[in-house]
C-alpha cells in the first residue's frame, strides 16, 4: 500500500536568468515499509522534491506549479502552514546531509531532541528525557547520558548524525526521508550510518526515502530506485531491475562511472560527457538527449512516454531508445 | 602629555605673587621633577585609589568631583544605550524577518542616515525640532528626566544605526543556516524558531560590538554633554583640560579608560556565555 503518491508535480524557480523547472511532472509512490533510493547528480531535483513533501521549499523564489502530494487520503500541498508543522517531524520527518552545521552549535543535544516533542506530543518533560535517552540507547550511542547533555561541537560527525536520525525518529514517523545522510562522513561511519537505516525500517517498518548519488549505497540498502535526470524521472524499479536490467541509458551511464575492483590501474572510468542540462532551457524533449549516445530526432522533438518494462509495471523508464537489458553491470 | 601644553593650573591673568605661587606648587608637588611626580601620583592612584587633590578647586579630591558628576554621565550613558539597544534591534529585526521588502528598506535607510550623520549635527536637528518648534522637551540642563531625552537620541543614534545593521547582518547568516533548517524541518513553531534558535547566533555580532560601542558613547558623551549642558564627567573633562587642572584632567581620563576595560570584559564574559564553543579555561 502507498502511503506516500507524488503525481505530476512541477517545481520552478523563479531567478533572474529565467524559470528554472526543478522537477518537472514528477510521478513517485512511497510505499510502506520500503527503501525507496533516489539517485541523480546534483540538480537532478531529487533534493527539491523531498524539500516539497516537507514543505520546506522557500516561497518564492520557488514555486509549486501543480501536482499532487497524498499522504494518506490528504494532498500535503493544500495544508496550511500549521497544519504542516504538524507532519514535520512527526509523521514525515528529514535528515540531511550534513551533521556539522545541521545541529545548532548553541544549543545542547538536550534542548534539540526535547523540543520535538515539546510541540509535537503531550509528554512530560521526564517522560521526554526517558523518551530521548531511550531513543539514543537504541542508536548504540555510548554513554547516551553524556551525549544527551553536551553541545554538538563536543560530539564527533558519526555522532552527530545519530542525534539527527534520534531526532528524526523519536515520535516514530511513518517516513523518514534522509537527503545524502552519509556524504559528509568516513567511510567507516558511513557504513555503520547504513546499517542503522536499515535496522529502523526494518524494527519500525519505517519507510525511508534515501537521496543519494552512491550507486554503492542505493544497492545496499534500497528496495526499490528510482534515477532522476533534469527533475524528471528517468528510470525505477527495484534495485535488481536497476543494476541488472537497465532500461534508460542515463542509468547505464550513472553505473559504467562507478569504480570498480575489476578496473586495472591506469583505466580510465567512463563518465557521462557533457554537463547536468540548463534547466532554464529544458522543454518538450527529453533532457538527456544531448548526452545521450543513443539519441535519435525522435528524442528532440517530444519528451518520451513513460514506458513498462515488465509484465507487473513495477520497472518503468522515459526512453525512446532504451538499452537491452540484461547486458549491463 | 597633559604638562606638555603650555600654561599651568596657577598662570591666569591676575598672576600670583611669587611667594604665593612656591607655596602652591609645594602643596601639588609641582616643583619636583617631573618623573617624581609621575612616580608619586602613580603610586597614590594605584595604592589609595585616590587621584589627588584638584589643582583648580581647592579643598576639593578630585575623586569627590568626579563622583558628583558620574551620576550624570552615566544616566546619560545608560540612557543612551538603552535607546540605541530598543531601536537598533528593532530595526535589525524587523529588516532580517522581511529581507529585501520594504520594511528591510526603510529601517536601513534610516541607519545609513544614522550613521552618516555626526551627532552635533543631531543634537542640533532635535533641538530645533522637539525643543524649539514643538516645545516638548528642554533642548539643555538636566533639572528634569525630560532633560535626558535629546542628550540620549543623539548620542545613542548612532549606535542604534550600527545596531540595527548589525542585527540584520547577524540574523539573515544564521535564518540561511541548515540549523535553521532542520529546526524547521522538526516542524517548529516560527516564534520558537526565532527566539531558540536564531537570536542568540544572530546577536553574537552585536555583542562583540557593544564593547567598542560604549567606549564610543562614553567618548561621544563629551561632546553631547557640553551640547546640552549637562554637568557630568566629560564636561568635567573638558573644563579641566582648559583649566590646566592637571590631577582633574588625568583623573577623567583614568576613569574612562577604566570603564571601556570594564566594559571589554563584560562583553568577553557575555560572548563565553552566549557561545558555548568559546569556554575560558
Amino acid at each position: 500500500m502507498a502511503i506516500l503518491k507524488v503525481s505530476d508535480l512541477v517545481v520552478e524557480f523563479h531567478t533572474d536568468e529565467g524559470i528554472v523547472r526543478a522537477v518537472d511532472r514528477l510521478n513517485f509512490e512511497l510505499e510502506a515499509g520500503e527503501v525507496l533510493g533516489i539517485v541523480g547528480e546534483s540538480g537532478s531535483g531529487k533534493s527539491v522534491s523531498c524539500l516539497t513533501l516537507m514543505g520546506l521549499l522557500p516561497i518564492p523564489p520557488a514555486k509549486i506549479r501543480s501536482g499532487k502530494i497524498l499522504f494518506g487520503d490528504n494532498d500535503l500541498l493544500k495544508y496550511s502552514n500549521a497544519e504542516m508543522r504538524k507532519i514535520r517531524g512527526h509523521e514525515i520527518s528529514m535528515i540531511f546531509q550534513d551533521p556539522f552545521t545541521c545541529l545548532n552549535p548553541y544549543l545542547k543535544i538536550s534542548t534539540q531532541l526535547m523540543e520535538v516533542m515539546e510541540f509535537h506530543s503531550k509528554k512530560t518533560p521526564a517522560e521526554a528525557r526517558r523518551r530521548c535517552l531511550e531513543v539514543l540507547e537504541q542508536l548504540g550511542i555510548p554513554d547516551p547520558e553524556l551525549r544527551f547533555n553536551s553541545y554538538p561541537h563536543q560530539l564527533s560527525g558519526g555522532l552527530k548524525q545519530r542525534i539527527m536520525i534520534a531526532m528524526s525518529l523519536l515520535l516514530q514517523p511513518k517516513i523518514l526521508i534522509a537527503d545524502e545522510p552519509t556524504t559528509a562522513l568516513d567511510v567507516t561511519i558511513q557504513a555503520q550510518i547504513l546499517d542503522l537505516l536499515k535496522q529502523i525500517n526494518k524494527d519500525h517498518g519505517t519507510s525511508i526515502i534515501l537521496i543519494t548519488h552512491d550507486m554503492g549505497v542505493v544497492a545496499g540498502l534500497c528496495d526499490r530506485v528510482q534515477v532522476m535526470y533534469g527533475g524528471r524521472l528517468a528510470e525505477r524499479g527495484s534495485s535488481d531491475d536497476i543494476f541488472y536490467r537497465t532500461r534508460h541509458p542515463y542509468t547505464k551511464g550513472l553505473l559504467y562511472s562507478i569504480p570498480s575492483l575489476t578496473v586495472k590501474p591506469g583505466d580510465r572510468l567512463d563518465p557521462i560527457p557533457g554537463a547536468p542540462p540548463d534547466l532554464t532551457r529544458v522543454g518538450d524533449f527529453c533532457a538527456f538527449a544531448d548526452r545521450c549516445d543513443f539519441v535519435q530526432e525522435d528524442c528532440r522533438t517530444h519528451r518520451p512516454p513513460v514506458t513498462q518494462s515488465n509484465e507487473d509495471g513495477s520497472h518503468w523508464f522515459e526512453c525512446y531508445h532504451p538499452v537491452e537489458g540484461e547486458k549491463n553491470a | 602629555m597633559v604638562k606638555l601644553a603650555p600654561g599651568g593650573p596657577f598662570s591666569r591673568e591676575r598672576a600670583f605673587p611669587p611667594e604665593v605661587l612656591k607655596k602652591l606648587e609645594e602643596k601639588y608637588d609641582l616643583d619636583k621633577p617631573i618623573y617624581t611626580q609621575y612616580w608619586l601620583y602613580m603610586k597614590r592612584v594605584v595604592f589609595e585609589f585616590d587621584l589627588g587633590p584638584s589643582t583648580r578647586y581647592a579643598d576639593r579630591s578630585v575623586n569627590e568631583l568626579i563622583a558628583t558628576k558620574v551620576r550624570y554621565s552615566m544616566t546619560l550613558g545608560f540612557g543612551a544605550m538603552v535607546f540605541a539597544l530598543l531601536l537598533g534591534i528593532t530595526a535589525g529585526l524587523t529588516a532580517s524577518l522581511n529581507h529585501n521588502k520594504f520594511l528591510d528598506y526603510a529601517p536601513m535607510g534610516m541607519a545609513m542616515v544614522g550613521v552618516s550623520v555626526p551627532d552635533f549635527v543631531m543634537a542640533y536637528i532635535l533641538m530645533i525640532i522637539f525643543g524649539l518648534s514643538l516645545n516638548w522637551l528642554p533642548v539643555a540642563g538636566v533639572e528634569s528626566w525630560q532633560g535626558y531625552v535629546l542628550p540620549c537620541i543623539t548620542l545613542g543614534f548612532v549606535y542604534a544605526a550600527s545596531i540595527s545593521r548589525l542585527t540584520r547582518g547577524g540574523m539573515l547568516e544564521i535564518l540561511g543556516q541548515d540549523f535553521i533548517r532542520t529546526a524547521k524541518a522538526k516542524g517548529l513553531p516560527k516564534h520558537v524558531i526565532l527566539l531558540r534558535h536564531s537570536l542568540r547566533g544572530g546577536l553574537l555580532p552585536l555583542v562583540s560590538y557593544l564593547g567598542p560601542a560604549s567606549a564610543g558613547i562614553l567618548t561621544g558623551s563629551i561632546v553631547v554633554e557640553e551640547i546640552f549642558l549637562i554637568p557630568g564627567i566629560g564636561k568635567l573633562l573638558i573644563e579641566s583640560a582648559t583649566n590646566r587642572d592637571y590631577t582633574l584632567a588625568l583623573g577623567c581620563v583614568i576613569v574612562f579608560a577604566l570603564l571601556i576595560l570594564v566594559f571589554n570584559m563584560v562583553v568577553d564574559l557575555v560572548y563565553g556565555f552566549l557561545d558555548p564553543r568559546v569556554k575560558y579555561e
